[in-house]
């Protein structure tokens, strides 16, 4: 098991608004409601192996976010452990814990908000190495100028503030940011949701680049498939908090087995399926304050059957590397068309 | 490239920018600075040391202003009953005022902004605690609770400025608050504890430039309300001692012959702090536009 960089097991991830005296005394007496409880996640497991590029796939508000900031380490999951190569991060203490927060670095997705604006470049990527004494104060200006080389960007820009760059030079920033205390594991936030399309390219190519020469392991947390599908040896598509499909990315194009993954697919725009209507999945995502029983996605599913708004489906084998979360012909999904319902 | 280089400046310059283009301001700053230059220098600029029982002459008291002294010199403001230089007295007073009213300021900044960024950091039951005082604190009228504090501990320019920094942190703690959630909600903190980086540094680093802005701002006008907060105390009596008039002591003391029409002794000290807390607000009501994140590009 060695091979498993970092692991979530049946992670569940509860947010719930803490009332304060005056609202728990008008709860208590019946003049206010319960305040509601949002299960972002619920029962995820997630293992990531070393060296390895992993896309998380989902709709807003489906919880990926939510389990990329746990995964992380940012925040502590309600439920379940996040384990570190082996070891459960919320009882590492010291030494170990300060490696496994620099090992993990997280990208942002707006790379407007995730950069000081009242710093300097050179301050904004050296701040961390020089802090934690990764290298000695009087090559830390060097360092910046070697990342900044790395990211694509003139070192003689270590100077500017960062409102003087564009959205995708200011991605390379944060990601020059990072990679300044040697991390091994990037977990990238919608990293190029908010940059132009030519923009996205270029950064994910650089995302390729460095897990050559860095030797990264990747978590590529993305609403986008076709930019997920460029680099992820494996998909895991997430909805309403739980982990539906993981599959080969090759094999998640080819034979999706959820009729979710089916359902996403369907809308990616396609050269020879031009002039087609585009029909939008049925309903909308349901709140995630109150979700459907039974799995969550049979309000929208088009196969959906009895057991199915009862019974919430294990996430199993299916295939080779593939595991599904789907009641359909006994727990494969959409493995043997036609479709049987039921077991 | 000429946009670029104007967004890159940093804040000083855009203040100073700012200040400049407005008349209004330039000339409030420029009263305030030649104000605060005679505060400073007073000792050095006034004709006489006003509280140096050698220097002052009883039989030159409540002469009107411009009358000549038993020595020669005049008097351009007249002389209040012990026969002082009012214009001498004026300088000491402003000295004074600016002295208790800066102090009180500055200390209440250090200590608000400290409550209202542990609140917002924090959170939970310390953002609850500090927060629920702070409602408390504003909810009492200013001056009462100056009032109360000086009654119990007695006069003193220190009880003063203790009085004042207790009734003004309850500002700056809220307006830190407000500002550093917003701050906090960005992904830079996130990526700053990501880094590994302390709590403190985060704060003091990250957190606590990005709400300067309302910080100075609050500032500027709350100095104002510590130098008028602290000349009513003093006219009431309560608050400087009267070997260390402040302007609001001046006014008090003139008070008494004004009926009398011994005008000068507390109508020009008057008019000296109207025109000091005047140009202070009109300085940071600019600095408020100058700094609105919302009027940055």
């Amino acid at each position: 098991m060695s091979d498993i960089l970092a692991a979530a097991e049946n992670v569940s991830k509860k947010f719930r608004q803490n009332p304060d005296f005056a609202e728990r005394l008008a709860i208590r007496l019946g003049a206010a409601p319960e305040p509601p409880t949002v299960h972002a996640l619920d029962g995820v497991s997630l293992s990531i192996a070393r060296g390895e590029v992993v896309g998380l796939v989902g709709e807003s508000g489906c919880g990926k976010s939510t389990l990329g900031r746990v995964i992380g380490g940012l925040m502590k999951p309600t439920e379940g452990r996040v384990l570190h190569d082996g070891k459960d991060i919320a009882l590492m203490r010291g030494a170990e814990a300060r490696k496994m927060r620099l090992d993990t670095q997280i990208i942002f997705q707006d790379p407007m908000s995730a950069l000081n604006p009242r710093k300097r470049v050179a301050q904004i990527i050296g701040e961390a190495p020089r802090v934690h004494g990764l290298v000695p104060r009087a090559e830390v200006a060097e360092l910046v100028q070697r990342l900044l080389a790395t990211v694509g960007l003139d070192p003689a820009m270590a100077e500017r503030f960062s409102h003087q760059f564009s959205g995708g030079q200011r991605q390379r920033i944060s990601i020059a940011r990072s990679l300044a205390v040697n991390p091994r594991f990037l977990i990238c936030d919608e990293s190029v949701a908010a940059l132009d399309v030519s923009i996205q390219a270029q950064v994910i190519n650089l995302f390729m680049e460095l897990r050559r020469s860095f030797a990264l392991t990747l978590l590529f947390i993305s609403h986008d498939l076709s930019v997920v599908r460029h680099i992820s040896d494996r998909v895991v598509i997430m909805y309403l908090g739980r982990v539906v499909e993981v599959s080969p990315a090759g094999q998640v194009f080819e034979k999706p087995l959820h009729p979710y993954t089916a359902a996403l697919l369907e809308e990616i725009p396609r050269l020879d399926r031009r002039g087609r209507r585009f029909t939008a999945i049925k309903g909308e995502i349901p709140s995630p304050m109150n979700p459907p029983p039974g799995c969550h996605f049979h309000p929208r599913c088009p196969h959906a059957f009895d057991r199915c708004r009862i019974e919430r489906p294990a996430l199993v084998a299916a295939g080779p590397g593939q595991e599904v979360a789907c009641h359909l012909n006994m727990g494969k999904g959409l493995a043997h068309l036609p479709i049987q319902q039921g077991d | 490239m000429k946009l670029t280089l104007f967004r890159g400046e940093g804040m000083l310059v855009r203040v100073a920018r700012g200040l400049r283009a407005s008349p209004k301001a330039s000339i409030a700053l420029l009263v305030c600075v030649v104000l605060i230059a005679a505060a400073i220098l007073a000792p050095l600029i006034a004709p006489q040391n006003p509280y140096d029982l050698l220097q002052i002459d009883i039989f030159d008291g409540k002469l009107p202003p411009g009358s000549a002294s038993r020595t020669g010199s005049h008097y351009w403001l007249g002389t209040d009953t012990q026969g002082r230089d009012m214009y001498s007295a004026m300088l000491y007073g402003l000295r004074t005022s600016l002295s208790v009213g800066v102090t009180a300021g500055v200390l209440a900044l250090v200590i608000g902004t400290a409550m209202g960024l542990s609140a917002a950091y924090f959170g939970g039951r310390i953002e609850t605690l500090i927060m629920r005082f702070v409602d408390l604190m504003l909810g009492f009228p200013t001056i009462l609770v100056a009032l109360m504090i000086l009654v119990v501990f007695g006069q003193g320019a220190w009880k003063v400025i203790l009085a004042l920094v207790f009734v003004q942190w309850a500002y700056f703690a809220r307006a830190v608050r407000s500002a550093a959630l917003v701050e906090i909600g960005k992904d830079y903190v996130e990526a700053a504890r990501c880094l590994g980086l302390s709590s403190p540094r985060i704060l003091f680093h990250h957190i606590l430039p990005n709400c300067l802005p309302p910080l100075i701002v609050i500032g500027t006008i709350q100095v104002a309300h510590a130098i008028t907060a602290e000349a009513t105390l003093s006219f009431l009596g309560i608050g400087l001692p009267i070997t260390q008039p402040s302007l609001g002591l001046l006014i008090a003391n003139g008070y008494q012959v004004l009926l009398a029409g011994l005008y000068w002794m507390s109508v020009y000290p008057g008019l000296l702090l109207l025109v000091l807390v005047f140009s202070i607000n009109v300085v940071g009501d600019r600095l408020r536009e100058v700094l609105n994140p919302r009027l940055e590009l």
